[in-house]
Formats: structure tokens, C-alpha cells, sequence
């Protein structure tokens, strides 16, 4: 096979960069990204997509920590480069405050991140309702930028993108040789993946810039995190619920929360409210699978179910899904060479 | 009782709401006056970038320390208050660089969270090998000169837009105290050798994805003679000029070329940055603050000085400790002036 035809399905930041890794690891596939939704469209907008890790519950955490750490590795160079602006990955320093010392003082990405140390107790003051804090230098990819970067880098390499709804991955068979499988929380319906669900995350976007630092709850459910042109103030996190509607009362309370933890909030203009349903599940599924219907074999990769954690996971699942491609790859010309005989 | 304060920079205008905040209570009578010939925002204050920090080394001088210390625990009491964003005052995060090891600063425990970069920090700034990490506060002078001013017109305090020549011109006329926070133009009402102006440029840019300030340093250039690049609210401030002696305010396209190119070694994405201004000022630069009382005589007629100019590089940073020393001076002068009019020997 000369020229592997392989289609991503997905254009957010999982779609994108499992995208742009097959072309870095197999310069002569031939890749197409298919999606209904392009950015600024897609749940990855939506995320403020600060590299801070979510724990997935049956991910080995070695595995975690090798993904978190090839993310940040990746980005942090991108970061220290003529193309970080274009990008919209920067550095951001801030704190995550703790009502009560968690259990976990260490978490398994501390010594990834930069100058993680405990607070000390004058920045704690600032503080009054919490006991412990950790004090920590990390990166946010902001969107639509990271996105659009991406679109270019892929653009460059003469991959093709495509406005398109996959509705059954067959349909891609006749096209493609090795389809891969990056469409989040649409692999609830694609594959009928019942493993998957919703976690609903409402924010909102302001203007802020005097907000340089970030902050955020230990119990996930308050953040404030400054971007580029806006500061993302979070959040909710509702399992099993799918609406992408913005609720009014919502959008009271996490105003509220934040400005509990940074007054200045007070003062911050055009407030919009976004919704995203992160595509959660208790692992992410980097797999290979072979559909088959008769004779006829269909190479699938997955790449999806990475939930809250998906800026701070994606260049490492998509490496490992570019492997995975390759491994396709060779088993498609083990099985042409065969086929000669 | 008239008060003068000459200059309207941070030092005049924080010093007049010190003393008037302090003491208004106390004598009734007291009615301040503000005499500049240059307002926010066209003063020196009104061009500095804002960031809290004192220079390397205190030499000696722990006053400064102390009154650069108070001027911090200040704001950050302000930190959580409504006033906070209209004073231009938020917290910030950065580094400070070195080709070599330092010894810790004196302010390295007045400031938040201050610790030694690792190796992976250091490895975002070749060429340096050393370095500080703390967070620090901002003070932007265009929001802060202009709250400030709001505070005293609404204590009924009074601005006279004029170039002062002379203390008798604001002291004859039955004023009994003046202010002298008159920053780099000191020399002119009253020669001072050893006020210098230390001469800065800074190139300000639209360059929304810094969040940090960044301070290096090059300890055979001294202070400001290396890139500086400081994050503000609405725009950043690109810097690295300090220039002993050198009076002129024009923009000078050389100086433009070396913060350009050495803030953009520094950090390569500021390339992509657009530049919106460019402004020069001169510190008012002496080796030790002249903060003390004087008393002039003019005549038949003695006037009160409190001098409070010579703030160099580090105005904002001390500012209120500073205004703070002058309310006490004020306080001592007033009590002076009450013993005067108390009759003397016991009442019976």
C-alpha cells in the first residue's frame, strides 16, 4: 500500500492533533479530517485548556503521567517559540486551594508542571475559607487559537479537512484504509460506546486582563483561569446531563463562586456563557479495533473518552494513537502480502 | 492651617492623603493644596510600569526596606477590596535572572511565595543560570494617580495646575507646611547634587498571552540596564534603559533598537507583538530617599518643609511608607505648633 488513506473523525483538539501526529509518524498516509463540527464549534472552545490533569479511575497512572508529560513537553517548547502568540499556548502561575488538606498532597503530576510547592501561610491569607493550597507554574492551550494552529500545521502537510456527519463508520470503508476514531461525545452514538457520558461543564468568558493568575478549588468545581483575550470562570460538572443550553441561575452561582475567591471579579466585562459536554469515561479508550461484515475488515483506532482531562492528555493519547495507526498499517500490508501469494 | 504639597506624582498625592486621611479629624482647619505643573497622566509615575519591586540590594538602607515593606502589606490588604481594580492594583507572578548567583534580595520575604527557579524554569531563558520566582503586586500609575485624586477632590482637597520656582512662592500667602515631593524637578527649588535623573525608555506592546513579568538582570550594567518585560492590564511594558545623568524625555530611536531586540532574544514571541507607544521619563535618582523636615526662613516668616523626593526606580514600591514617614513629621510639626500656642506653666 503506497499511500494509506486514513480519515480522523473529530476536529477538536483530540481529532486535530491525532491528526497531525499520523502525518509527523507516517509522512506517506494520506490523512483526512472529517467532523460535523469545526472549531470554533467544538467542546474544545469551550475548555479553557489549562494542563492540569484529570485522574481517570482505570487508566494505569504511569500511563497518565507518560501522556501528561509528553503534553506538556510538546507545548512547553511551542511555548518558548516564535509561534506561542499564534498558538495561544502561554504560561500561567496561580494556585489551587484546598477547603481541607486533600489526601493526596502529591499529585502524580507535580514534578511535571513547574515550581510545584505547597503554599505558604501569607499566601494562604488570601484565602480565608481554605486550609492548604499548592502553588504551581503550568500552560493553557487557549481556543479557538490551538485549534486554528493546528488546522494550519495540518493544512500544510496537504491534509485535507472536510465539513461532514459520520454517521456509521462503514460508510468511511470504501474511501479510507484505516479510520480513526477521535469524536468525543459523539462516540456515545457512532459506536454506542454506553461507557461514555456526559459530564456537563458551564463557564463563562470574561473580560478581565488585570487577572493574571489563576485559581482553583481542589474540589474541581471553582476556577478561574486567565487567557489570552478572556478569563474562563468555571464551573459545573453534571453527570449524565446533555443539555448545551446555558442556565441563567447557573451562570448566578459560578459568578458568585469566583468572585469568593478573587473580588476583582466584581468588575469584570462581557460576561458570555458557554457550555460543553465533557466526553467522559472511567478510561480513555486508545484501542485498536478490527470491524469486519463478512470477509471485508475495516481498521478502526479509537481516541476518546478523555473527559476533563483532554488538554492535558491529547499530544499523548495522539501519539499513541498514531502508533497505533502504524501498527494498522503494517498488519493491512501483512495482509496485501499474503493476499499475493 | 494650609497645607502645600508640590507635585502631583505618586509620592505628592499618596502623601496628601496620607496627611489629610491622619489629621483632618484632628485640626478642622486644615486645607491641603496640590501644586504640579504636570497631572496624571503626564507624570513620571503616570510612565513607570507599576510593579512592585525594590532594587537588588537596600545597601545598608533598612529604612527603605521597612517603608518599601509597609507600602506591600498596604496594598495587599487592598488586594480583596472594591477599590481594588479602579486603583490599578492586582497581584502578578514573574521571574528575575541572572548569569550568575545572587544573594537573596531584602525584600525576599515581603514579597509572596519567593523561591529560587529550577533547573526546567531556567532552561525558558538561555543565557541565564540563576534566578527568583515570587508574585508581586502591580500598581498601575494611570489608574492609581487617578483614584488617588478622586479620594482627595472628595476631601475637598484643591489642585493648582502651575510650575512652582520657589518654596516663598507657595509658602508666603499664609501657608504653614509644603510638601516637597516634587520628584526629578527638586534641584530646581532647592539645588540638590546628588539628584540625578536616571534616565529610562520603555516600548509598550499588545502582547496578551504574558502573564508573568520578566526582570533581568546584568550586575556590571546596574539596575535597568537589562531587558525588563512587565505584563499590565491593558498593555506590556518592554524596558532595559536607566541612563545616569541623561536629562532628555525624547524617545531615542537607539535605545528603541536595544530594548527591541533583547526583549525579543528574551522572548521570541514578543516579535509578533504590536507596538502601541513608546515614552521616556528620568527617575529621580539619589543615593538615599531625602524623606525630613527643614525648617526656611523666608523673611520675618519660617516655613515648614517636609521633603519626600529622590525615589529613583522605586516610587510606587515605596510610596506609602514614604507618605506614611511625612504624615509623622506632619504629626510632629503640628504638635510643635500647639505647644507654641498653649500658654505656658501649669494651669491652676
Amino acid at each position: 500500500m503506497a499511500s494509506p488513506k486514513v480519515a480522523v473523525v473529530g476536529a477538536g483538539v483530540v481529532g486535530l492533533s491525532t491528526a497531525l501526529c499520523i502525518t509527523e509518524t507516517c509522512p506517506s498516509c494520506s490523512v483526512t479530517v472529517l467532523s460535523d463540527q469545526f472549531s470554533p464549534n467544538t467542546t474544545s472552545d469551550v475548555a479553557a485548556g489549562m494542563l492540569i490533569p484529570h485522574t481517570y479511575p482505570d487508566t494505569p497512572i504511569h500511563r497518565q503521567k507518560q501522556w501528561f508529560k509528553e503534553t506538556f513537553t510538546y507545548l512547553f517548547a511551542i511555548s518558548n517559540s516564535a509561534e506561542a502568540s499564534e498558538a495561544g499556548i502561554h504560561l500561567v502561575s496561580g494556585w489551587q486551594v484546598f477547603k481541607s488538606t486533600p489526601k493526596e498532597e502529591l499529585p502524580f503530576w507535580s514534578d511535571i508542571v513547574l515550581g510545584f510547592r505547597p503554599m505558604s501561610e501569607a499566601e494562604l491569607q488570601k484565602f480565608p475559607q481554605h486550609q492548604f493550597g499548592q502553588a504551581f507554574t503550568t500552560l493553557k492551550c487557549d481556543c479557538p487559537p490551538y485549534l486554528l494552529w493546528l488546522e494550519k500545521k495540518l493544512k500544510a502537510t496537504g491534509t485535507q479537512m472536510y465539513t461532514r456527519k459520520v454517521s456509521d463508520l462503514w460508510d468511511l470503508h470504501s474511501e479510507y484504509d484505516i479510520v480513526v476514531n477521535c469524536t468525543g461525545m459523539g462516540a456515545h452514538q457512532l459506536v454506542g460506546d454506553k461507557q461514555l457520558f456526559p459530564v456537563r461543564g458551564q463557564v463563562l468568558k470574561a473580560h478581565a486582563p488585570w487577572v493574571k493568575q489563576f485559581i482553583r478549588d481542589g474540589d474541581g468545581l471553582t476556577y478561574i483561569y486567565p487567557g489570552i483575550h478572556s478569563v474562563t470562570l468555571g464551573g459545573t460538572r453534571e453527570k449524565g446531563n446533555w443539555s448545551l443550553s446555558p442556565d441563567a441561575g447557573t451562570t448566578r452561582e459560578i459568578f458568585d463562586r469566583c468572585c469568593s475567591l478573587e473580588p476583582s471579579l466584581q468588575g469584570a466585562q462581557d460576561i458570555e456563557v458557554k457550555v460543553g459536554l465533557r466526553p467522559s469515561r472511567q478510561c480513555v479508550r486508545v484501542q485498536r479495533e478490527v470491524l469486519s461484515q463478512g470477509r471485508v475488515k475495516f481498521p478502526v483506532v479509537h481516541n476518546y473518552g478523555h473527559g476533563a482531562g483532554g488538554f492535558s492528555v491529547h499530544r499523548g493519547t495522539a501519539n499513541e494513537a498514531a502508533h497505533l495507526v502504524g501498527e494498522c498499517i503494517s498488519a493491512l500490508h501483512g495482509s496485501s502480502s499474503r493476499a499475493k501469494l | 492651617m494650609r497645607v502645600a504639597i508640590i507635585g502631583a506624582g505618586v509620592i505628592g498625592l499618596s502623601s496628601a492623603l496620607c496627611i489629610h486621611e491622619q489629621f483632618h479629624g484632628l485640626v478642622p482647619s486644615l486645607e491641603l493644596e496640590v501644586y504640579a505643573d504636570r497631572f496624571t497622566p503626564h507624570t513620571t509615575s503616570d510612565g513607570a510600569a507599576g510593579l512592585w519591586q525594590p532594587y537588588l540590594s537596600d545597601h545598608g538602607n533598612l529604612q527603605e526596606t521597612l517603608w518599601n515593606k509597609e507600602t506591600f502589606d498596604y496594598l495587599l490588604s487592598h488586594l480583596h477590596s472594591p477599590a481594588a481594580k479602579e486603583m490599578g492594583l492586582f497581584l502578578i507572578s514573574g521571574y528575575n535572572l541572572f548569569t550568575e548567583p545572587v544573594p537573596d534580595p531584602s525584600w525576599k520575604n515581603i514579597v509572596l511565595g519567593f523561591r529560587n527557579l529550577t533547573p526546567k524554569e531556567l532552561g525558558l531563558f538561555p543565557g541565564y543560570s540563576y534566578g527568583w520566582f515570587n508574585t508581586a503586586l502591580m500598581l498601575e500609575g494611570r489608574s492609581y494617580l487617578p483614584w488617588l485624586t478622586n479620594r482627595l477632590m472628595q476631601r475637598g482637597v484643591k489642585f493648582f495646575h502651575k510650575k512652582v520656582e520657589s518654596f516663598q512662592e507657595v509658602s508666603g500667602d499664609g501657608v504653614d507646611v509644603v510638601l516637597n515631593c516634587s520628584g526629578m524637578c527638586a534641584g530646581d527649588l532647592q539645588p540638590d547634587p546628588e539628584l540625578q535623573p536616571g534616565r529610562g525608555q520603555v516600548i509598550k506592546v499588545l502582547a496578551p498571552w504574558l502573564k508573568h513579568f520578566i526582570i533581568t538582570h546584568d550586575l556590571k550594567s546596574g539596575i535597568y540596564n537589562s531587558p525588563y518585560v512587565i505584563p499590565g492590564s491593558e498593555f506590556t511594558v518592554l524596558g532595559g534603559i536607566y541612563q545616569h545623568g541623561n536629562w532628555s524625555e525624547e524617545n531615542s530611536a537607539k535605545d528603541h533598537k536595544s530594548i527591541w531586540d533583547s526583549c525579543c532574544r528574551l522572548l521570541p514571541a514578543l516579535q509578533k507583538a504590536k507596538i502601541v507607544g513608546e515614552w521616556s521619563g528620568l527617575r529621580p535618582a539619589r543615593p538615599s530617599v531625602r524623606l525630613e523636615r527643614e525648617s526656611i526662613r523666608l523673611g520675618n516668616l519660617q516655613a515648614e518643609v517636609i521633603h519626600n523626593y529622590g525615589h529613583g526606580g522605586f516610587g510606587i514600591t515605596i510610596h506609602w511608607g514614604c507618605a506614611m514617614a511625612a504624615a509623622r513629621l506632619f504629626g510632629s510639626i503640628l504638635q510643635e505648633k500647639k505647644q507654641l500656642a498653649t500658654p505656658p506653666g501649669p494651669r491652676l
